[in-house]
C-alpha cells in the first residue's frame, strides 16, 4: 500500500512499556510496545498474558529478540463489546 | 478438501519493509507458485492486494489476518464459497470525489466482473484514522471512532452482507520523504499497519471475511517508479482487489474447545489439515507462524529481508522442536512445499546428505 508520513506516534525506545493514553468512551485502541523476558514452553501463552494486562490483544508481533527478552508492538483493545 | 493437496499458509507480515511483499501485492507471484506447489494456499490480503492489480485463483484462499491468526490458532475452519455478497462501508470522513470514485469502482466490478455487492453504508461519524511507527520502525495505527465502525459493518450484516469491504480515509503527505522512498521501492510502507488494524478490528468483531483500502488523493505521475509500487498508480482507487478478493473469501468457522463441529457437508478447511507455513526468514515473531509452529506445523523460511531480524534462531524455535526449513527464495520454498505434498522427506534433496548414526 503507498506511503504517507505516519501523523503522530513517536515511540521511547528504551525498552520499557509505553502506553498510548486511550480516548474517553467505550471502546478504544490502544497501541503497547513492551518487553518480557522469556521462559520455557510455548511463546504465544506467555506474550498473550503479558499483553492481556493492558488490553485484548488484536494484533501484535515480536519485533525484536535480545538474548531471553521478546520486544513486542501491539495494538489492545479496551472496552470492547462483546462480537 | 482433495486428499492429495497441502493446504499451506503464506505470510507476508504488513507494514516491515519485505522487498518482496511490502508493496502493492508483490507477493502474488510467490502466491501464485505456492498456490500452484500446494495445491490450497491460505493467505492474507497484504498478499494479493495490488490495488487495481488482483490475481483471482480457486486455489488460494484469501483470509484477513485477524481471522488467519484465529485459524492459525485453532479456533476457526474455512469454508470455501463460490461467492460471497459484498457490503462496502464507506468511511464519513472522505470527500465527495472519492466516496464518487469508490462508488464507480464498485458498479465497475458489478458490471464488469459479476460482483455480488449487496449494500454500501457510511459510517455515522468520520472514522480518523492515524498513522503511528513504533520502535522497530514497523508501522501501526489507530481509529479515533472505532465504534463507528462495528456499527457500520453491523448495518452491512443485517443488511444481508457476508463479507465486508471497507475503504476509510487516510492521512496525505505528497511531498513526503516517505512517500518518495515508498515510489523508489525502499522503506516502510507506514499505511499498512493502520490498515490491518482496521481490518483486524472489524473480522474480530462480525466474524465475517473483511479487508481494508485507503482512500487518497491520485499522485503526480512520476518517472522512475518502483515496478513494485506501480499497481497502486494505475487507477484512482485501491479497492478493486479487495472486493475481488472478498467475492470468494472462505466463510469463517468458529471452532470450539472438545466439541464436534457440525457445518454440515461440503468441503471444509480445518486447522488440522495445515501441512506447511511458509514466512519471511525475519519475520517469524506474528501469531500464524507461531501458532502454527506450537501445533507442530513444518515452517518454511524464505529469505526475503524486511527491517525485523526476529529468526528462527533468535527465537530457538529448533529447541523447542519446531521443524523449519530454510528456503533462499519462493521457489525453492515452492519445491519444498511440493516435497513435503509429494511425502518426500525434505533433506534428501540437499548435499551434503548424512548418514544415520548407530
Amino acid at each position: 500500500m503507498r506511503s504517507t508520513k505516519p501523523s503522530s506516534g513517536r515511540f521511547r525506545n528504551d525498552g520499557a512499556a509505553v502506553k498510548q493514553p486511550a480516548p474517553p468512551g467505550a471502546l478504544a485502541l490502544r497501541w503497547v510496545a513492551l518487553c518480557l523476558r522469556r521462559r520455557p514452553g510455548p511463546l504465544r501463552p506467555q506474550i498473550s498474558a503479558a499483553l492481556g494486562a493492558h488490553g485484548e490483544p488484536l494484533r501484535w508481533a515480536v519485533t525484536a529478540v535480545r538474548g531471553d527478552h521478546l520486544c513486542l508492538e501491539a495494538v489492545v483493545l479496551i472496552g470492547l463489546p462483546p462480537p | 478438501m482433495a486428499p492429495d493437496v497441502l493446504p499451506t499458509l503464506l505470510v507476508v507480515p504488513t507494514g516491515v519493509g519485505c522487498a518482496i511483499g511490502g508493496y502493492a501485492g508483490d507477493a502474488m507471484p510467490a502466491a501464485r507458485v505456492l498456490a500452484a506447489a500446494s495445491g490450497c494456499l491460505i493467505t492474507h490480503p497484504n498478499v494479493m492486494n495490488g490495488a487495481a492489480l488482483y490475481w483471482s485463483d480457486s486455489r488460494i484462499q484469501y483470509v484477513e489476518g485477524w481471522a488467519l491468526d484465529r485459524f492459525a490458532a485453532g479456533d476457526l475452519a474455512l469454508r470455501p464459497v463460490r461467492r460471497q455478497r459484498l457490503g462496502l462501508l464507506l468511511d464519513a470522513g472522505m470527500e465527495e470525489d472519492l466516496r464518487l470514485r469508490q462508488l464507480q469502482v464498485a458498479d465497475g466490478c458489478r458490471a464488469s466482473l459479476g460482483l455480488d455487492i449487496a449494500a454500501v453504508v457510511s459510517s455515522e461519524v468520520p472514522l480518523e484514522v492515524c498513522l503511528e511507527q513504533g520502535p522497530s520502525g514497523a508501522s501501526w495505527g489507530r481509529l479515533g471512532h472505532p465504534d463507528a465502525l462495528l456499527r457500520a459493518g453491523e448495518r452491512l450484516r443485517d443488511a444481508g452482507a457476508t463479507a465486508i469491504a471497507v475503504v476509510a480515509r487516510f492521512p496525505e503527505d505528497p511531498a513526503g520523504e516517505a512517500l518518495a522512498a515508498y515510489r523508489q521501492g525502499s522503506g516502510v510502507d507506514p499505511l499498512a499497519g493502520a490498515e490491518a488494524v482496521i481490518s483486524h478490528l472489524l473480522s474480530r468483531h462480525l466474524r465475517l471475511p473483511c479487508a481494508h483500502a485507503p482512500a487518497l488523493q491520485p499522485l503526480p505521475l512520476q518517472r522512475g517508479l518502483d515496478p513494485r509500487a506501480a499497481g497502486e498508480e494505475l487507477g484512482t482507487t485501491f479497492l478493486p482487489c479487495v472486493l475481488v478478493g472478498l467475492s470468494r473469501a472462505p466463510d469463517l468457522l468458529p471452532l470450539q474447545p472438545d466439541s464436534t463441529p457440525s457445518w454440515g457437508d461440503g468441503a471444509v478447511l480445518c486447522p488440522e489439515s495445515i501441512g506447511a507455513v511458509v514466512a519471511p526468514a525475519g519475520a517469524l515473531g506474528g501469531e500464524a507462524v507461531l501458532a502454527s509452529v506450537e501445533r507442530g506445523v513444518p515452517l518454511i523460511a524464505v529469505d526475503n529481508p524486511c527491517l525485523l531480524q526476529v529468526t528462527a534462531e533468535a527465537l530457538a524455535l529448533e529447541q523447542d522442536g519446531a521443524v523449519v526449513l530454510n528456503a533462499s527464495s519462493y521457489a525453492e520454498a515452492a519445491g519444498l512445499v511440493l516435497a513435503l505434498r509429494e511425502g518426500l522427506a525434505p533433506a534428501s534433496l540437499r548435499r551434503p546428505f548424512a548418514g544415520l548414526a548407530g
